[in-house]
C-alpha cells in the first residue's frame, strides 16, 4: 500500500517506494525460481538414488546439502528484500545462480571441451545482469558484469578443474574471438540496462513529483473549500445580528427612549467589534503564510499573560462559569515574545472553555521538565544529553479528541468533522497560528487525548527558558481553585 | 400599527442574540407575537402549546437540526399546513434543495433583517394553495426566494 502522498516528505520517498515494492516482488519470483532450478539441477542426481538404484554416497549427501544450501539461500535472499536489504537481497539470489552456472559450464568443458554449448553456458551469465541491476542496484550490476567476465575470461582460458585438458596458452582465433565476443555482449547488455533503468527511475520520480503535487494542490482546495464555508457560515450570524439591530432601531427610533437607543447602538457596535476580531483572526493566518515577521526574543513572565489571556476569553462562549485551577512554577519564564505567549494561551483556553461542558473543570499547569537533546542541537549547543524547557499544559474534560483525528488538529483550516456539525464557533485557524507562532519560538506544541468523553485533552506547550536565568528550583505550589467567572 | 389580530410566530433558532433581534425586530414590525425555541424538540414542545400560525426555523441546531424539525412538523396532521420558513447562514444548492423536498415553503439565506422576515411572513400567509404549489415549483427551479 503506497502512503498517503501527503505525508511523504518528497516524491523521492514515493518512487523509493514504489520501487521497494518491485524488488520485493521480483525477488520473490526469482527466489521460488531459483530453488526450482536448484532441486532439478541437483535433483537429477539424486533421482536413482531415491529410486533405490544407487546406495547413499558421500557425493549424494554433498548434493543434498548443497539443494538445502542454495534453496536456503535464495529464500534468505526473499526475506532480505522484504527487510528492505534489497543488495544483500540480491547477492542471496545471483550467487547461487553464479556458482551453479560456473560449475556447469567447467563440468561441460570438462567433459566436451570448449564447445558452442559452453559458450552458451557461459552466455548464462546475461541472466545475472539484468537481475543485478532489477533486484539490487546498478553499482551491484556493474559488479556483477565484472564478474562475469572475469569468470568468462578464467574459465576459457584457465580452466582450473581439469589437470587433464589443462589447456595450453595459444587459443585459436575462433576461442578468442568467442570469449571476446561474450565479454562485449556482457557489457553491451550492462549499459543498456544502465540507460533503461535509470531513464525508468527518473519517469517514476517524475511521475511521483506530479502525483504528490496533485494530491498537495487537491488538499489544498479541499481545505479552502471547507475553510470558505466555514467563515461564510460564521461572518452571517454576526452581520444579521447587526443589522437586525439597526433595523430595530430604525424602526424604533422616533418612541423609543432615549436609552434604548443607546443600548441598540451599543449591541450594533459590539457585534462590529467580534467581526473584527474574527477577520483579525483570518488575516493573523493570512500573514504568518507571507513569511514570519520579526522575532525579538526577551524573557516574558508566564503568569502575567495567562491572567491577561483569562481576561481575553468572551463570556458568550465559555459556557457559564468555569473552574479552573492554575499550578504555576513561580516567577516561570520562556524566552519568546509576550504577544505570542498571549496568543497562544488565550487560543488554548478558549478553546477548553468553548469544547467541553459547563460545571468541568480546567486545568493549567506551568512547570520545568527535561527534554532529551536532538543530535542537531548537540552539535550546536554542547555535550549535555538534556535541556530544561518551560512545559504549559491546559487540560479541559470535555469530549476529547478522537486519536486519528490529532494530525489534523494543526492543520490550516481544518475543524473535526465533529466540531463542523455542532454549534461551536471555530475557524479551524486558531491550532495553526498557534504551532506556528509556538516553532517561531523555538518551542513545540501539541495534543495528547484518549477521545473518551469526559477525560477531553491536554494541550502541551513547551519553550525555552531565558538563557542565562536560572529555573527557579521550587516545586510548584498548586493554588486552590480559582473560579474564574466567565458568564 | 393597525389593530389586527396578532399573527403568532414561532421562531427556532441556538442563537440566543438572533432570537431576541428578530423578536424584538417582529414585534416592532407588524402584529406579531414570538414564541421562542433553542433547539428542534423544544420547537416541537412549544409547537404544540402555542400554535402559532408560522415557523421560523434555523438549520443548525444541536439535538434534533432544522431539516428534521420540518419533516417531524409536516409528519404531523395539526401541523402539517402551517407555513414553514426556513432560515439558515448555508449556501449551497443542495441545502435549498433539501429544505424544498422536506416541504419548508420558503427558504432564506442569513442575514435576513427583522422587517424583511416579516414581509416575508405576510406573502407566505397571504398565499392561496394554489399559489403555495406555484412557490414550490419556483424553489426547485431555483428561481427567486425571498418574496
Amino acid at each position: 500500500m503506497v502512503q498517503d502522498p501527503l505525508l511523504a516528505k518528497n516524491s523521492l520517498q514515493l518512487y523509493q517506494q514504489a520501487e521497494r515494492q518491485r524488488r520485493v516482488r521480483l525477488s520473490f519470483w526469482f527466489s521460488i525460481t531459483n530453488t526450482l532450478a536448484f532441486i532439478m539441477y541437483f535433483g537429477i542426481d539424486l533421482v536413482p538414488v531415491l529410486t533405490g538404484n544407487q546406495p547413499v554416497t558421500l557425493g549424494y549427501l554433498l548434493t543434498l546439502l548443497g539443494l538445502g544450501l542454495f534453496a536456503s539461500i535464495s529464500l534468505l535472499g526473499h526475506w532480505l528484500s522484504r527487510q528492505g536489504r534489497s543488495v544483500a537481497a540480491a547477492l542471496c539470489i545471483l550467487i547461487p545462480i553464479f556458482i551453479i552456472i560456473t560449475l556447469f559450464v567447467i563440468s561441460w568443458i570438462n567433459e566436451h571441451g570448449l564447445d558452442i554449448r559452453a559458450y552458451l553456458g557461459m552466455a548464462s551469465y546475461l541472466i545475472m545482469i539484468p537481475l543485478a541491476g532489477l533486484l539490487g542496484n546498478l553499482i551491484l550490476m556493474f559488479i556483477t558484469v565484472t564478474l562475469a567476465s572475469a569468470a568468462t575470461l578464467f574459465i576459457a582460458f584457465v580452466q582450473p578443474f581439469s589437470l587433464a585438458t589443462f589447456r595450453s596458452p595459444g587459443m585459436s582465433s575462433v576461442e578468442i574471438s568467442n570469449v571476446v565476443t561474450l565479454i562485449v555482449l556482457e557489457w553491451g547488455l550492462a549499459m543498456l540496462m544502465w540507460f533503461a533503468l535509470s531513464g525508468y527511475r527518473r519517469t517514476l520520480q517524475e511521475l511521483g513529483d506530479i502525483q504528490v503535487q496533485y494530491e498537495r494542490a487537491k488538499a489544498l482546495d479541499d481545505l479552502k473549500d471547507q475553510f470558505i464555508t466555514n467563515v461564510n457560515h460564521e461572518l452571517r450570524n454576526p452581520v444579521m445580528a447587526m443589522q437586525g439591530y439597526l433595523d430595530i432601531l430604525e424602526m424604533s427610533i422616533d418612541s423609543a427612549s432615549h436609552a434604548k437607543i443607546r443600548q441598540l447602538i451599543l449591541q450594533a457596535v459590539q457585534t462590529g467589534d467580534s467581526l473584527r476580531n474574527l477577520l483579525t483572526h483570518i488575516l493573523d493566518a493570512r500573514r504568518l503564510d507571507q513569511g514570519a515577521s520579526d522575532f525579538t526574543p526577551e524573557a516574558v513572565r508566564i503568569r502575567p499573560v495567562i491572567d491577561e489571556a483569562i481576561s481575553l476569553i468572551d463570556p458568550n462562549e465559555a459556557n457559564g462559569i468555569r473552574d479552573l485551577t492554575l499550578s504555576v512554577t513561580p516567577d516561570a519564564m520562556v524566552w519568546g515574545e509576550k504577544t505570542r505567549l498571549l496568543q497562544i494561551l488565550t487560543n488554548l483556553l478558549s478553546n477548553a472553555v468553548k469544547y467541553s461542558s459547563p460545571g468541568t473543570p480546567i486545568e493549567l499547569v506551568v512547570r520545568p521538565v527535561q527534554e532529551a537533546i536532538s543530535q542537531q542541537q548537540k552539535r550546536l549547543i554542547g555535550k549535555t544529553e538534556m535541556r530544561t524547557m518551560i512545559e504549559i499544559t491546559v487540560r479541559d474534560h470535555g469530549l476529547g479528541i478522537p486519536p486519528e483525528q490529532i494530525p489534523l488538529l494543526f492543520q490550516r483550516f481544518v475543524r473535526l468533522p465533529r466540531d463542523l456539525a455542532s454549534t461551536t464557533i471555530g475557524n479551524g485557524i486558531g491550532l495553526f497560528v498557534c504551532r506556528a507562532l509556538a516553532e517561531g519560538m523555538q518551542g513545540k506544541i501539541w495534543v495528547e487525548s484518549t477521545g473518551v468523553p469526559g477525560e477531553g485533552s491536554t494541550f502541551f506547550l513547551r519553550l525555552p527558558p531565558p538563557p542565562t536565568e536560572a529555573v527557579p528550583a521550587t516545586e510548584p505550589t498548586a493554588s486552590v481553585p480559582q473560579p474564574v467567572t466567565l458568564a | 400599527m393597525v389593530n389586527s389580530t396578532p399573527i403568532t410566530v414561532l421562531i427556532v433558532d441556538d442563537n440566543r442574540t438572533l432570537l431576541s433581534i428578530l423578536s424584538e425586530g417582529l414585534v416592532l414590525a407588524g402584529p406579531f407575537r414570538v414564541v421562542m425555541a433553542e433547539n428542534g424538540i423544544e420547537g416541537l414542545e412549544v409547537f404544540e402549546r402555542e400554535h402559532p400560525d408560522c415557523v421560523i426555523i434555523d438549520v443548525k441546531m444541536p439535538d434534533l437540526d432544522g431539516y428534521q424539525l420540518v419533516l417531524a412538523l409536516r409528519g404531523d396532521p395539526a401541523s402539517a399546513q402551517t407555513p414553514l420558513i426556513m432560515l439558515t447562514a448555508m449556501t449551497q444548492d443542495h441545502d435549498r434543495l433539501r429544505g424544498m423536498f422536506t416541504g419548508v415553503d420558503l427558504y432564506m439565506l442569513k442575514p435576513v433583517k427583522p422587517r424583511e422576515l416579516a414581509n416575508a411572513i405576510y406573502t407566505i400567509l397571504g398565499r392561496t394553495p394554489d399559489e403555495r404549489l406555484q412557490a414550490y415549483k419556483r424553489l426547485a427551479l431555483g428561481e427567486d426566494q425571498a418574496p
